[in-house]
């Protein structure tokens, strides 16, 4: 009977143990993520990022994270053609809803090359215990061919302008961030004419090879998100290097236009197309790098979404959310 | 008397009906007024194509002797009016070809200084406007380009065929120079499927990565603001063709290798014109293609083989043929001694070290 105590007594500390542990665990800083967007259901706040069939969490407080099944159990069909042998390793999405559907958007790439493309999935709710769940892929709405375009069909993000129109902006390296108009069905581009333009870009020496993405002297400039305040687009995007653990150079820039579709320019006047962009957020304390952001408002408060590469963790990426403060209709965030 | 003056008002009336139409039934070859010209030889006659209403049609026995023949285009083709909804009818630089005996007319369809632009094709079975079988079918749009999506232009088109008999088209530019893509096996379409599309660019010169996308490096989109957009220096770059001024690409086969012809500078400005032609090759159609000193086309490159001189103020958007044995190449001058109008000129290629040349 003692025994059967002892047994009992240490049963219950490693039951505590290991509540505590996940709890520490569920911390938000130590959610692993990569390029993290957010969007809040029936009180429950729903994160998808990079990672195989795309990563799911949820979370009540935005604080305590429960990790959810993947969006797609397989690859979706078209992806095979775009990238013979994708492996269901799909980066960057983005969530939005729009007239009680949801629509998640999405990357499919491989490093390196702009043989690439952006899809889109919908679902009724993004509750699972939901008997309407169930996510419906489309086709992919943005491709990018190696040779033709000097853009990447990556990182995309939906906007809707004052007059209610809809914009994909996605990008890229190559010659810079675009913004393409859709159609009112959110998953295709307009019809002729079609109306893009590019919203940001870096210098890229011209003698680099058009199969070339560039490097940490040209072009590297990705992850645009555009976030309405004030009368201003906001447009955030991510400089430099990601992906590199502890090596990486990421960092968060923005811009303002008072039309989406640009001129985009920074806090000392630059044009965002001219390499513009003031610095929001980069490496600092245990954060090696930051980057590939996202921007809501929740119960009126704006937050800043963003990975970071944690040094006290070999590099690996975390999840961080900054309340954004505002500061002469400029955001800024202390990380 | 009144029936005098009758007669003698037909009189003059038939003699100068008589004399022009001496005139325009056969003109030198050095006095027709051409843009862009291309050429074949089809059943004993030549026939050249160029820039114009329609598109403009020459005939010729001899290369020598010119009739001109009607326009391929009585009206826009119906899908340019949808790319360009006050398009006039001009159509620029045609590329003739003759495959399976099918005729293959490519032509361009844009605004100047915008990249709004598609090169569509038609097709017939016979040159020869007397023959019943006579009949152009447009085929539509072949390659379109979109402004601030792409950077190159969808004009001055060119077919050709490589070693394995696949069909490639090139075309372009200005922006950021010249593309070829793979055709389909019908010559009229680009594979569907993007990830099935092959595209590269074959030459390009340099251009300021702070143009505008919408400017094709020359200034001459009239729906930009150049005062605002641009500092002066780069103004003054875009005025004197210091950004990626380069069109026109003609591909001709010899000596086991690709000849790669552009034309570089300035065009269709009669005798401002500074336009060039230039070439380089490569043992692969998708290149890279090298100049005679070794300068890739892509970084700027290109071997000079005709400018302008003493009687042309420029010359260039050049087409290759062999006739009977004999290779030529055809470009149009704009003429000093006529206020620099456009003219057909025609050179016999001499071959130096497997290098084109010939004396303007």
């Amino acid at each position: 009977m003692e025994s059967q105590k002892w047994v009992d007594k240490v049963f219950l500390v490693v039951f505590l143990l290991f509540c505590t542990v996940s709890v520490t665990f569920a911390q938000p800083n130590e959610v692993r993520v990569h390029d993290p967007v957010m969007i809040e259901h029936k009180g429950t706040y729903y994160l998808f990022s990079t990672g195989r069939g795309i990563s799911v969490w949820s979370s009540p407080d935005m604080q305590d994270w429960t990790r959810e099944k993947p969006v797609f159990e397989e690859a979706p069909e078209w992806t095979s053609k775009v990238v013979p042998g994708f492996r269901n390793h799909i980066w960057a999405p983005d969530i939005v809803e729009n007239n009680g559907t949801y629509y998640l958007y999405y990357s499919v790439s491989r490093f390196g090359t702009n043989n690439s493309a952006i899809g889109v999935v919908t679902n009724e709710t993004l509750n699972p215990d939901d008997p309407d769940f169930e996510w419906v892929d489309h086709d992919p709405v943005v491709q990018s061919v190696p040779g033709r375009d000097m853009w990447n069909a990556i990182d995309p993000n939906l906007t809707f302008d004052d007059e209610g129109t809809p914009w994909l902006s996605f990008g890229s390296y190559w010659l810079g961030i675009k913004i393409v108009q859709l159609k009112n069905n959110l998953t295709e581009i307009a019809n002729s004419p079609q109306s893009w333009r590019t919203i940001a870009s870096r210098h890229r020496y011209w003698k680099l090879d058009e199969r070339t993405a560039g490097n940490s002297y040209s072009g590297d400039i990705e992850a645009p998100f555009i976030f309405k305040k004030d009368g201003y687009y906001y447009l955030f995007s991510s400089w430099d290097r990601c992906c590199a653990d502890e090596e990486s150079t990421y960092k968060i820039v923005v811009g303002r236009s008072k039309n989406i579709t640009g001129p985009y320019l920074d806090k000392a006047d630059q044009k965002m197309i001219h390499g513009g962009g003031t610095l929001v957020a980069k490496g600092k304390g245990k954060w090696a790098a930051v980057g590939h952001n996202a921007a809501y408002t929740f119960d009126n408060t704006d937050y800043l979404l963003f990975h970071g590469y944690d040094k006290t963790d070999e590099g690996n990426s975390k999840l961080i959310i900054r309340e954004i403060t505002w500061e002469d209709g400029w955001p800024t965030i202390s990380l | 008397m009144k029936s005098f003056y009758t007669t003698m008002t037909f009189c003059v009336f038939l003699i100068v009906g008589l004399l022009s139409s001496t005139v325009q039934a056969q003109v030198e070859h050095d006095q027709i007024p051409i843009h862009d010209p291309v050429m074949i030889e089809h059943e004993g006659t030549y026939y050249a194509f160029g820039t114009g209403e329609g598109i403009s049609v020459w005939s010729s026995p001899d290369m020598k002797r010119w009739s001109p023949e009607e326009a391929i285009f009585n009206s826009p083709p119906e899908w340019s009016l949808e790319l360009v909804p006050d398009f006039d009818n001009v159509i620029w630089a045609p590329d003739i070809a003759e495959h399976e005996g099918t005729f293959y007319l490519y032509y361009s369809v844009s605004q100047f200084g915008r990249n709004n632009s598609a090169i569509g094709v038609a097709t017939n079975e016979t040159l020869n406007p007397d023959n019943p079988n006579f009949e152009w079918t447009d085929q539509g749009i072949v390659v379109q380009s979109v402004p601030g999506r792409d950077m190159w232009n969808a004009i001055d088109a060119n077919l050709a065929f490589d070693n394995e008999g696949t069909p490639w088209l090139s075309f372009g530019s200005f922006w950021m120079g010249l593309k070829i893509v793979k055709l389909k096996n019908n010559l009229t379409e680009i594979v569907e499927a993007p990830q099935d599309q092959e595209w590269h660019t074959i030459a390009a010169r340099h251009r300021h990565w702070k143009v505008d996308e919408r400017d094709a490096g020359d200034a001459a989109n009239p729906e930009l603001d150049y005062e605002e957009l641009y500092s002066d220096d780069l103004l003054e770059a875009n005025r004197n063709m210091g950004n990626g001024a380069v069109e026109a690409p003609f591909i001709f086969k010899k000596n086991d290798y690709y000849y790669l012809f552009v034309s570089m500078d300035r065009c269709c400005r009669g005798l401002d014109s500074s336009y060039k032609i230039k070439v380089g090759r490569s043992k692969d159609i998708t290149g890279p293609y090298l100049d005679k000193s070794g300068e890739k086309m892509i970084h700027g490159g290109g071997t000079l083989i005709a400018k302008g001189n003493e009687d042309w103020a420029a010359v260039g958007h050049q087409a290759a043929y062999t006739f009977e044995g004999t290779d030529y190449l055809i470009f149009h001058g704009y003429d000093k001694s006529d206020e620099g109008k456009a003219k057909l000129i025609i050179r016999e290629i001499e071959w130096d070290d497997d290098w084109p040349s010939f004396t303007l």
